[in-house]
């Protein structure tokens, strides 16, 4: 059944412990959801499975199953409507500006997550590229099909608002 | 509070976003998944399983009443042809009888 479907099961477990961890934290990141995360990077890989035979190289690979992940995730929250994020354009008020800017604190690591979780979806999405997979805004470009111009805007406004609402709610972390 | 430039808040966001590891098992999971019957797929996604059957009957229903319907307007396009065929058939023998006694007052005899 492996060989028509263009894969050998060995092949494929190996992309999967490949690419798993990648995989899963970007449907983790992007919807909010373990579960859903789960679900979604499962499809991801079944997605694989029936059309690895298209994939030309490694990169080509790891390109498709970013993108694909994505892609997924975004459709899951869709499907489910729900929006994570709080009303952003509050955040950006400048009433929100801290004294200072924001010193990270260990402590705060579990807090951020749940921070990345309000933001906006494409912030969140440019944000999780950029940070976690440390992709380059023309690469994050490239893989969203969206103007390069587009993602560092997404960038800059989700950094600018993850540091705002840090300020603002994780006062106790801040040194 | 300390300062920290954007640049800084960056790198520090990348140190505190590192990739988590799937769930145990996830691997398996997954090939299973990809092994299994195409029937145990449709279970996994009931809500699509439910779609598809509604969808099928409905295909079904508007399969029937359109052949019916077709049938209906077969006969009706039938009972009118063979209505219109009986009033000519009826027109004619009148003018041929006309025609007959005409021909008759003439002097004429259709059957020498």
């Amino acid at each position: 059944m492996s060989a028509q479907m263009g894969m050998e099961s060995i092949e494929f477990r190996g992309l999967i412990e490949q690419h798993q961890r990648m995989v899963f934290s970007i449907a983790l990141r992007v919807t909010g959801e373990y579960g859903v995360a789960e679900e979604v990077a499962q499809d991801v890989f079944l997605e694989l499975y029936r059309g690895a035979d298209k994939l030309e190289s490694p990169d080509h690979t790891k390109f498709w199953l970013r993108r694909v992940t994505v892609n997924k995730a975004t459709d899951s929250l869709r499907r489910k409507s729900r929006r994570p994020e709080a009303v952003a354009e509050e955040w950006m008020e400048e009433k929100f500006v801290p004294d200072g800017a924001t010193k990270l604190d260990p402590g705060m690591e579990a807090r951020l997550e749940d921070l990345l979780r309000t933001l906006p979806e494409p912030m969140r999405i440019a944000v999780v590229l950029r940070h976690q997979e440390e992709m380059l805004p023309d690469e994050i470009a490239a893989l969203l099909g969206q103007p390069v111009a587009t993602v560092k805007s997404h960038l800059q406004r989700g950094l600018q608002l993850l540091r705002r609402k840090a300020a603002v709610t994780m006062k106790e972390y801040v040194r | 509070m300390s300062e920290m430039n954007q640049d800084e808040f960056d790198q520090e966001l990348a140190r505190m976003l590192p990739r988590v590891d799937a769930p145990q098992g996830f691997a398996a999971k997954v090939m299973a998944a990809a092994e299994a019957p195409k029937k145990a797929k449709v279970i996994a996604f009931p809500h699509i399983r439910t779609w598809a059957t509604g969808a099928i009957a409905a295909g079904v229903i508007v399969g029937a009443l359109a052949v019916g319907d077709v049938h209906i307007r077969h006969e009706q396009q039938r009972a009118e042809a063979q209505r219109q065929f009986d009033a000519a058939t009826q027109i004619t023998d009148r003018a041929m009888e006309h025609a007959r006694q005409q021909l008759a007052k003439a002097g004429i005899s259709l059957e020498e």
